[in-house]
């Protein structure tokens, strides 16, 4: 049976944003004999899969945009 | 042999919870390595982004947070065998313990703002047909008007900053694109955390209106996990 379909509120939105955001882009990275699957590829491929699926799952208008726009975050500040 | 995926790294002893899925609903279990717990599942190659493995990671690492405070591990690290996991995590020991004694009793916060009428994004004047003269027109403006959005949200980050009266151990911020302005991520200690959100609420209210707002989290301090 396929996932209920419907309107994502903001704040689910939001909430989906900033957990890609940190899943994908942030915490410990460990390099050498791993690897990083998301290393090589570039955030706009990563925003394109995460679309698709999204596409499917979230099945609405506003999740690829709003996903792809996530992960486009510009320069950050500590 | 089946290579491993790493979720977060904690203080050794902490196990998972048992029955606790991980990517494609396999068993996460800890693995003991040095004097760290890494919660791992078995995973035959490092997995794609997509959206369902990155809510999976999320939760695995989210239910650690309730009783310790884990180093999230970045989605998509993965190691061909037990050994190159090892290798990598004790080449890593002493970053690792500084990081993990960094945000030992913390869990991280995101504040998300953005300006609450949809004004249209300021663009550069486009250039005209007057070449050169025109282009440097058109840079010039650009620049102003990079410089006026900084501006903008840098004003916000300290306003933020005036409300939360440095609370917060560490602040991570990043600047959005229009019309969002910033997402500032704050590491907040277990015992301040309610403080912590009516200091939010009081610069909700104190916005009038005119800021949008969302407050997430608690989240594992993916923000403050760098090595």
């Amino acid at each position: 049976m396929p996932d209920s379909v419907g309107p994502v509120s903001e704040s689910e939105r939001v909430a989906l944003v900033e957990l890609i955001n940190r899943v994908v882009d942030r915490g410990v990275t460990l390099s050498g004999d791993i690897t990083i699957s998301v290393a090589d590829i570039d955030l706009l491929h990563v925003g394109l899969r995460l679309l698709l699926c999204s596409a499917d799952r979230v099945g609405q208008r506003h999740s690829g945009v709003e996903l792809a726009h996530a992960l486009s975050d510009t320069d950050e500040a500590s | 042999m089946s290579g491993l995926y790493p979720y977060c790294v904690l203080p050794l002893g902490h196990a998972p919870a048992p029955g606790l899925e991980g990517l494609g609903g396999r068993p996460v279990y800890g693995q003991a390595i040095g004097s760290f717990t890494v919660w791992v599942s078995d995973e035959d190659e490092a997995p794609l982004p997509e959206l369902d493995r990155v809510v999976r990671h999320n939760e695995v690492v989210r239910s650690a947070i309730d009783s310790t405070t884990p180093l999230p591990v970045r989605f998509g690290s993965w190691a061909p065998d037990l050994g190159a996991l090892t290798d990598r995590i004790l080449r890593n020991r002493t970053e690792i313990d500084a990081a993990l004694a960094a945000v030992a009793d913390h869990r991280e916060f995101g504040v998300r703002v953005s300006n609450a009428s949809s004004m249209p994004e300021l663009r550069p004047a486009a250039a005209s047909q007057e070449g050169g003269r025109g282009y440097l027109r058109s840079l010039s403006s650009a620049h102003a008007t990079r410089t006026l959005r900084r501006e903008e949200q840098n004003e916000v980050v300290e306003r933020l900053r005036s409300f939360l009266r440095d609370l917060p151990a560490a602040e991570r911020v990043g600047y959005l694109d229009a019309p969002e302005l910033v997402s500032v991520a704050h590491l907040v200690h277990r015992d301040d955390e309610a403080r912590y959100r009516a200091f939010v609420a009081d610069f909700v209210v104190a916005a009038q209106g005119k800021l949008r707002v969302h407050l997430t989290g608690p989240w594992p301090p993916y923000s403050f996990a760098s090595t």
